[in-house]
């Protein structure tokens, strides 16, 4: 086997461990091993198994993100800028809907007590008379 | 409607360069940019100093330097991620460098999450296994630890790893072949390893 093709058959080995260890196995059945070749496939597959991704806490994540963010990220207009933009309509859409019944209401009320000054002011003429 | 499209939703939809455009004035775009690349660069300062402390440290480190300088960054080929563990490993190689030796230290919280184990017995020697592979791996030199995180941690191709060590592929097979065999010899010489025989030896 030449060098290149031992390096070719190292990182094909590698490859088909970190993505289908079947086709890996296929590839050892089909190559032939020599006594420099097997130690070192035997070496990818201890790495494979020991060389695992870890992940960092969660504290840290969300601590080391407000860091790098800045503190104006923790104001609610930083918490508002963040919410789905769905949200952001609804609320608008409460919020309008909530004043438009307010003004209606309140129009209601006015219209409601000039009708009654209206309907009761006749009679106090008439009781003047 | 400028407001409405601010939502953090949005950013998860742009690209890496277009992230970064945003980024030297919009921290939102760099948090993005920090979700993407958090665990990444955590693992390859973790694998690269044997603990979470110092990990931590140093990612937190990477991040800092990485918003105060991305207005200088400019994407001439180099991937905005190379970038990145470009950062990583010069702060590792400063953090290696002020220590004043090769920190070999037991990945600590790793070992002792495995060693809580039925078999005891069999889970400590496989972890003293592991060990002393980790620590061989921590004794090479900086672009062999590198080549081996980004092939077994990122499972990046020969291909992308050339990009992002600015090599050919063919380098890349070249070096991983190298790397593998002077991790070998490494172990050779390790006391109390076990299997791979050294091309010395045998």
């Amino acid at each position: 086997m030449t060098e290149s093709q031992f390096q070719d058959l190292l990182s094909a080995f590698t490859d088909a461990l970190l993505h289908d260890e079947h086709e890996a196995d296929h590839l050892l059945e089909q190559a032939v091993l020599s006594r420099e070749v097997a130690p070192l496939l035997t070496l990818t597959r201890r790495l494979h198994t020991s060389v695992r991704p870890v992940a960092p806490s969660a504290a840290f994540s969300r601590r080391l993100k407000a860091d790098l963010m800045g503190q104006e990220h923790q104001s609610l207009v930083w918490q508002w800028r963040q919410l789905p933009a769905r949200v952001h309509i609804a609320a608008i859409v409460a919020l309008f809907g909530g004043f438009g019944l307010l003004v209606m209401g309140l129009f209601v009320d006015v219209t409601r007590r000039q009708h009654s000054k209206d309907t009761s002011a006749p009679s106090s003429i008439s009781s003047l008379g | 409607m400028k407001f409405f499209q601010r939502s953090r939703k949005n950013y998860k939809t742009l690209s890496d360069s277009e992230l970064v455009d945003l980024a030297a004035n919009d921290k939102d775009a760099f948090g993005e940019l920090y979700e993407r690349y958090l665990t990444k660069i955590y693992n390859y300062v973790y694998y690269r100093t044997g603990n979470s402390q110092d990990a931590e440290d140093l990612t937190a480190k990477v991040f800092f330097r990485a918003m105060s300088h991305i207005q200088h960054y400019e994407d001439k080929g180099v991937p905005f991620q190379a970038w990145l563990y470009r950062i990583a490993h010069n702060l590792v190689a400063n953090f290696h460098r002020d220590q004043g030796r090769r920190k070999i230290i037991p990945l600590d919280d790793y070992i002792a999450q495995s060693l809580k184990s039925d078999a005891p017995d069999k889970q400590a020697e496989a972890n003293e296994e592991q060990e002393l592979l980790l620590a061989a791996v921590r004794r090479l030199p900086a672009e062999r630890q590198e080549l081996i995180l980004l092939k077994f941690i990122e499972q990046k191709s020969n291909a992308e790893i050339g990009d992002m060590m600015s090599r050919t592929e063919g380098a890349i097979k070249s070096l991983y072949h190298r790397t593998l065999l002077a991790l070998r010899d490494e172990l050779a010489q390790t006391p109390h390893t076990t299997a791979l025989p050294s091309k010395k030896q045998s």
